[in-house]
């Protein structure tokens, strides 16, 4: 297998017989996976370092243009994250000390006497190379979602919007980086807002990019004079191709702040309201996610929200975390929180509830994205 | 893969066809010499001698002909002594040289031939 992820080995050395000796020990030791290129002067090493087409040099330090020391020294200022193995005809310690002392990974004496003295030092070179190769990836992968979150913390609201007589507050919380969970509030033209949250199977990049059609296909579909039902059927009949054999479950909802009328639809994402008494109310419809099959007729209702309810939108990530004893954390434990802390203001009730299912989880990291919406009636 | 015979075999190819090459070089610089160039190009001269025996030592030691990697050791050696100025390239030291070279073209054909070269150590004695 020769290709880029081969083991790409410059041998500097300007005797053919030396070098077809040397390649006869490359191969004795890492067998066919690797490809040879063989530099007779130290121009063309150099040129060769310049291109990036080497992860190991095997050196010769005595060659028409170089001699010496010198020779290494402008190998391994041309490149010094390529490991340089000296291969010398003298076994002159003092110069082979200096050699490491410079740099070199090793420094072995060309002998045909039967031991092949570049298997150990070529095959620790690729074990060098292949962890830096690794660490080189990850590094990458770890860039390129650092720029995903961006992106992604772009997408979510700058914070929860200030409307008269409500107090607001949300948090999400992926498991890595990026997640698949998705809040959103959007300001209609008749006065109204659009709050949705939800929930894309799986968590990770893969959730991410699913999220962000979410958020595209609602935004487009909000503000067209659509009730909830059409939205939601429509959303459905648009992300059900594209989601393969992923699904969404939803919460959305359309709050006419003034009326405080609340009318909500539920694709097996459920919502909870918690009375000013503490009483707990599910909000949910029996349809199921969206993306798993077309032609769903989705149901929406309505509801007369009073001072003093707390609407809850939340993601199963909360729900489900687990403790270390492998008990979830559970929907009655979070009601509890929330009938515990419904006093205090909305912020504090998102802080209070993360703080118990953190305590809950004892250590144990969260396996699911979490997000977590506080909207307080006749707060301000 | 190749097997140990195989391996020496192709090696010995591939090194008579460079002791030919390096010959040629080491007679030519010789003979380059002997036209009393200056100073520089003599240096130049001696360093380009100085190359093709240590290059040829090497091939000689990994295609496994001692007879051949002694004798061009001692030429580095000396060529050393006199980069140093602890010798000078007279007539006699030249003489010696070209011996040298004349045994490494024997050489050459006793190996092409399948036979195997006599020391040359008496050469620089």
């Amino acid at each position: 297998m020769k290709n880029h992820e081969s083991f790409r080995i410059m041998l500097v050395e300007d005797s053919s017989t030396a070098a077809e000796l040397a390649n006869y020990w490359l191969q004795d030791g890492l067998g066919s996976d690797f490809v040879l290129h063989r530099a007779t002067h130290l121009n063309s090493a150099l040129e060769l370092l310049r291109r990036r087409m080497v992860d190991l040099t095997i050196l010769d330090l005595n060659l028409s243009d170089s001699q010496g020391l010198a020779t290494f020294r402008a190998i391994h200022a041309q490149d010094r994250r390529v490991p340089i193995v000296v291969l010398s005809g003298d076994a002159d310690e003092s110069l082979a000390l200096e050699a490491v002392r410079l740099g070199a990974q090793d420094y072995v004496v060309k002998s045909n006497g039967g031991e092949n003295p570049l298997a150990r030092p070529v095959r620790f070179a690729w074990e060098r190379v292949q962890r830096y190769r690794a660490e080189a990836a990850l590094r990458e992968n770890n860039q390129q979602l650092q720029i995903a979150r961006s992106v992604q913390q772009y997408l979510f609201p700058d914070g929860p919007p200030t409307l008269a007589g409500y107090d607001i507050a949300c948090r999400c919380e992926p498991t890595g980086l990026i997640g698949g969970d998705y809040y959103d509030f959007v300001s209609l033209p008749d006065g109204s807002v659009g709050l949705a949250i939800a929930d894309v199977s799986g968590h990770g990049t893969a959730a991410a990019l699913l999220m962000v059609e979410v958020r595209a296909t609602l935004r487009a579909l909000t503000g067209q004079g659509l009730d909830l039902s059409e939205i939601m059927r429509v959303t459905n009949e648009l992300l059900t191709p594209d989601l393969d054999h992923n699904f969404v479950t939803a919460f959305f909802a359309v709050l006419q702040p003034e009326a405080r009328i609340l009318q909500y639809g539920s694709a097996a994402q459920p919502a909870l309201l918690i009375h000013a008494d503490g009483t707990a109310h599910r909000l949910e419809a029996q349809t199921p996610p969206l993306g798993v099959h077309v032609g769903v007729s989705e149901i929406s209702d309505e509801i007369k929200l009073c001072d003093g309810d707390i609407l809850v939108l939340y993601t199963d990530g909360l729900v489900e975390r687990v403790n270390p004893h492998g008990g979830l954390f559970g929907l009655n434990r979070m009601v509890d929180v929330l009938r515990q802390h419904r006093h205090q203001t909305a912020q504090e009730i998102v802080e209070c509830v993360l703080l118990a299912v953190r305590d809950f989880a004892d250590g144990i990291p969260q396996s699911d994205d979490e997000t977590l919406v506080i909207i307080k009636v006749g707060s301000n | 893969m190749m097997d140990m015979q195989e391996l020496r075999q192709r090696l010995m190819v591939v090194f008579i066809e460079e002791l030919h090459e390096c010959v040629g070089d080491m007679e030519r610089h010789l003979q380059s010499l002997l036209r009393n160039p200056e100073p520089q190009v003599r240096e130049m001269l001696k360093n380009e001698l100085y190359r093709a025996a240590h290059k040829m030592k090497g091939a000689a030691s990994a295609a496994q002909v001692p007879q051949i990697q002694k004798l061009c050791l001692q030429m580095q050696n000396i060529l050393t002594s006199i980069r140093d100025g602890q010798r000078t390239m007279d007539d006699k030291l030249h003489g010696q040289f070209t011996k040298a070279v004349t045994f490494l073209r024997e050489a050459e054909t006793l190996l092409q031939n399948g036979e195997t070269p006599k020391s040359g150590d008496s050469i620089f004695d």
